[in-house]
């Protein structure tokens, strides 16, 4: 437990941390202070904290020291990178701590085009990283989140892509890192963890580290340097804003029924064909196509009209990596796949043709580039501001159904949410093994109300689906509905325990993070 | 600027801090050494300083949860309101950071005062119409005798007191050209005042509102029917800033890049060739605030034998010259570290030339260029107008 006030150790831990970091780049100022005390999320809105100091470290050597002060004086870190969370991880939950920011930490420092591998401080981007890389047709596929979103926080956030069908989760594409203990240790992960051995296996040597830093949401140290794969990008150099990229061909195949469509979203991923397979959520379409708020609000107000056209629809992307042909393959399968199941193919060209009068106009190259380099996911936040995954399990995809049914039940109970628009994602992941099943709920940040009901809805849903459908939480940060959750099931007593003992045994001052994952 | 901040408040607080102003757009980003897009935040690192921290210290003003301090003076005014935020926000938000950071100054402003530098300027303008300090008299001293006015031109070219005071070559070429090509035109002169976007941009609302009453009036009695500028503030704070207080105005307004774009068009002017690879810089009151980008690249790629080289950060996302809103004033070291940063970026295109359609980007850049290896020349963009109209 954190013992000292740093209000009492001010001048003495200011000046340690100013040492370390440099005059410029440390401030206690409320007007600096202030911006870090919330984040979009509704549990950083609903108790706004500021941090004490924010230092702007530039290296790994200067994070080691500022934890080895913070130890010394028992003061809670709090790291923030890009600051693009939604779920109050990066903000202080308690008075009095520093804040770690990782801007200067910013540099891509190596792209090795030959063995396909990038190494990236945390405050690269995918943007950036993509913009470089695709000159040397490489990319590392985009998250589903903004692309300024830092590439280290989503992995070890456990952060989605659009191409999980065909690379799996992004974490898989984890070589190595350097990280930095609570205490100010070092470890490196993987081949670098045996000097000069260079970046290209990561488990071990023994137990693959690297799993305790993904999704224990920085409670455990600070990675200050990771080790991706790369992939072979075919689509130029530059994105080209009106069409798809270079040997890239789009489809979106439209069922009358959810049933028919998840029986297209697991064969798409068994056939092995495509790029990204994705069922895209009607409010994704409707918010987050349209380059105007006022085309979303207007979409948006005539949205039963939509609701046959967008509800039943599955995004397909084949890219030829190899050889042209593969698009003519992917084609024919796509539509045999179509025809098995009841489903119609449109290509963009015939979707244009065929769409609701108020679906013209709204811009293609959202569909192209999104998926490549994102940029319209926050325009599904422009609605109401706040926005959570009330619903977010990984599943037997054709159990995605009855999860889709539930939660439509169970959110004509949720005041808030327009649930006569009710539509989640499903991605088929790793083949199609299994899906990620994504429900998003709107809210406003300015009512408290909300902010309350939004948080009791997600606890609720969570606790039905984990009792009614044996659902795995996929966001273990999503701290209100999943800790709370599991640590309450029996059966997950001893994985609760061993994950106490790992927090004690690197974090023994408990100094780290506090608060946003183990309470 | 017209916004109120009592009722922009439930828009700010619903910023989702998706981050997207921070950088140029995505889409369109072809490296990271020119990937940024807030000189502000870019300088000075701490959050405060990009657009999201700047809508989170709005909040906590009207919420009263942090005063006026040194340090918040300084975000607030360490800014040169490029708008390359709010370009980015406006496609996929509806915060407008721009507006809310132009009406946190005003609030400033009105609360404590303007800055000094500020308050230097803002005096020099009262006195004697422009912010350099100079004679009213001198004004004019720019002008070549051959220069043919007309006295009830229904055009008339806005100087404006940068090309007046400072960048004399390009109130010659402007004149210049605009006699070559027999377009009959006065200026406003000795009536000609700062047109106020000094103050407008400080937060001294009310002290551009003298300005701006004092112009339109001049313009009235003239009976002026078209404005031709050569500043791209000035041209900004006619066509954007004035109609906010006033409503549409009864003449019109052109930048002269817009005018040229036009007449070489319309009359098919033919005009000798400038044999060089030029890239061009998009000033930020012309480009991101008056949404004219195609018009100066018209201008430019009717001369033949140009060669346009485009820079990364072009239209909306192009990088700002540093200058703007009051920065050059109050905070020189940073004016020109954000001109260098453009410098450097234009140095990349391998142009020989880069050029621009303002005269205080231009006046930035020559400054900044002193203290950098520049290979190419800075040139006015109405210079080479000139070159090829002669």
């Amino acid at each position: 437990m954190v013992e000292l006030k740093l209000s009492d150790l001010h001048p003495e831990v200011y000046s340690k941390l100013e040492k370390i970091v440099g005059k410029e780049n440390i401030s206690d100022d409320p007007s600096i202070l202030i911006v870090h005390s919330r984040d979009q999320s509704p549990f950083a809105n609903l108790k706004p904290t500021p941090p004490e100091f924010v230092v702007l470290p530039e290296s790994t050597e200067q994070i080691q020291e500022i934890m080895k002060v913070s130890n010394e004086y028992k003061i809670p870190v709090v790291v923030q990178n890009t600051g693009v969370n939604v779920a109050g991880c990066c903000v202080p939950s308690e008075i009095g701590s520093i804040l770690v920011h990782l801007r200067r930490l910013n540099h891509i420092i190596e792209i090795d085009n030959r063995n396909m591998f990038a190494t990236v401080q945390p405050h690269v981007n995918y943007a950036e990283l993509q913009a470089e890389t695709m000159k040397k047709g490489l990319w590392l596929p985009a998250p589903a989140a903004p692309s300024t979103v830092g590439i280290i926080s989503n992995m070890l956030y456990c952060g989605m892509s659009w191409c999980m069908v065909k690379y799996g989760y992004e974490r898989r594409a984890i070589i190595s890192m350097t990280w930095v203990t609570p205490e100010g240790k070092l470890i490196k992960t993987g081949s670098p963890s045996l000097k000069d051995l260079g970046h290209f296996w990561w488990n071990g040597p023994g137990p693959d580290l690297k799993g305790l830093l993904i999704g224990s949401v920085g409670e455990l140290g600070i990675c200050t340097e990771m080790t991706v794969k790369l992939f072979p990008w075919v689509g130029g150099a530059k994105l080209r804003l009106e069409e798809p990229p270079e040997n890239t061909k789009f489809f979106i195949i439209s069922y009358r029924s959810g049933e028919k469509m998840l029986l297209g979203l697991q064969e798409l991923g068994r056939a092995d064909i495509a790029t990204i397979v994705t069922r895209m959520p009607m409010e994704w379409s409707i918010l987050g196509m349209p380059k105007s708020y006022e085309k979303s609000k207007e979409l948006w107000n005539n949205k039963e009209q939509l609701k046959t056209f967008l509800q039943y629809n599955i995004f397909v992307c084949l890219q030829a990596i190899t050889s042209h042909k593969q698009l003519a393959y992917g084609e024919k399968v796509i539509k045999q796949i179509a025809k098995e199941t009841n489903g119609l193919v449109f290509n963009p060209e015939m979707l244009q043709k065929i769409r609701p009068k108020n679906m013209e106009g709204i811009q293609q190259e959202g569909m192209f580039n999104e998926f490549f380099r994102a940029k319209i996911s926050p325009r599904i936040m422009r609605f109401k501001g706040g926005f959570m995954p009330a619903f977010f399990p990984q599943e037997p995809i054709i159990n995605s159904l009855k999860s889709e049914n539930l939660m439509e039940e169970t959110l004509k109970e949720f005041p808030i949410y327009p649930h006569d628009l009710y539509s989640s994602c499903v991605v088929p992941v790793d083949m199609g093994h299994f899906g990620l099943h994504e429900l998003d709920i709107f809210y406003d940040q300015n009512s408290p109300e909300e902010l309350k009901a939004t948080l009791e809805f997600a606890g609720k849903v969570q606790k039905l689906a984990q009792s009614q459908h044996n659902t795995w939480p996929a966001h273990n940060e999503w701290k209100s509905y999943h800790w709370d959750v599991v640590k309450e099931i029996p059966e997950f007593k001893i994985q609760k325990l061993i994950t106490e003992k790992v927090k004690n045994l690197f974090d023994p001052n408990k100094i780290m993070n506090p608060g946003k994952w183990l309470k | 600027m017209t916004i109120d901040l009592d009722e922009y408040y439930k828009i700010i607080r619903n910023c989702s801090k998706c981050a997207m102003c921070r950088n140029m757009s995505p889409w369109e980003m072809q490296s990271k050494e020119f990937k940024d897009i807030c000189p502000s935040g870019t300088r000075f690192l701490f959050e405060a300083y990009f657009a999201p921290g700047k809508m989170e210290l709005a909040r906590a003003l009207l919420d009263n949860e942090i005063q006026y301090s040194d340090r918040l003076e300084h975000i607030l005014f360490a800014c040169p309101l490029c708008g390359g935020c709010q370009a980015q926000c406006e496609e996929v938000n509806i915060i407008n950071p721009l507006d809310v950071m132009q009406e946190l100054r005003k609030r400033y402003v009105e609360a404590k005062g303007p800055i000094p530098a500020h308050a230097k300027f803002a005096e020099s303008i009262k006195e004697l119409h422009n912010p350099y300090n100079e004679p009213h008299e001198k004004r004019l001293d720019w002008i070549p005798e051959n220069i043919n006015l007309k006295e009830d031109a229904k055009i008339a070219y806005f100087v404006g007191c940068t090309s007046s005071y400072r960048r004399e070559e390009i109130a010659k070429a402007t004149a210049n050209v605009l006699n070559s090509l027999g377009v009959e035109f006065n200026i406003l002169h000795p009536n000609e005042w700062c047109c106020g976007s000094p103050l407008f941009m400080t937060g001294q609302i009310d002290a551009g509102k003298e300005m701006m009453k004092h112009n339109l009036e001049v313009i009235n009695e003239k009976r002026i029917e078209t404005l031709v500028f050569s500043c791209a503030g000035c041209y900004k704070t006619f066509k954007e800033t004035y109609p906010q207080f006033v409503g549409d105005l009864n003449f019109k307004v052109f930048h002269f890049t817009e005018f040229l774009s036009d007449y070489f068009t319309k009359h098919k002017i033919e005009l000798k060739p400038y044999p060089k690879s030029i890239t061009y810089h998009d000033p930020c009151h012309l480009g991101r605030h008056s949404k004219v980008y195609e018009a100066p690249r018209e201008v430019l790629t009717q001369v033949p034998g140009i060669k346009l080289v485009e820079m990364e950060r072009i239209k909306e996302n192009a990088w700002c010259c540093g200058a703007g809103a009051g920065v050059s004033s109050a905070y020189k070291e940073f004016a020109y570290w954000t001109a260098s940063e453009r410098l450097k970026e234009a140095e990349s295109t391998g142009a020989e030339i880069l050029t621009t359609s303002c005269p205080f980007c231009i006046t930035n850049f020559l400054e900044a260029s002193k203290m950098t290896n520049c290979s190419f020349e800075i040139i006015p963009l109405i210079k080479i107008i000139e070159e090829s109209v002669k």
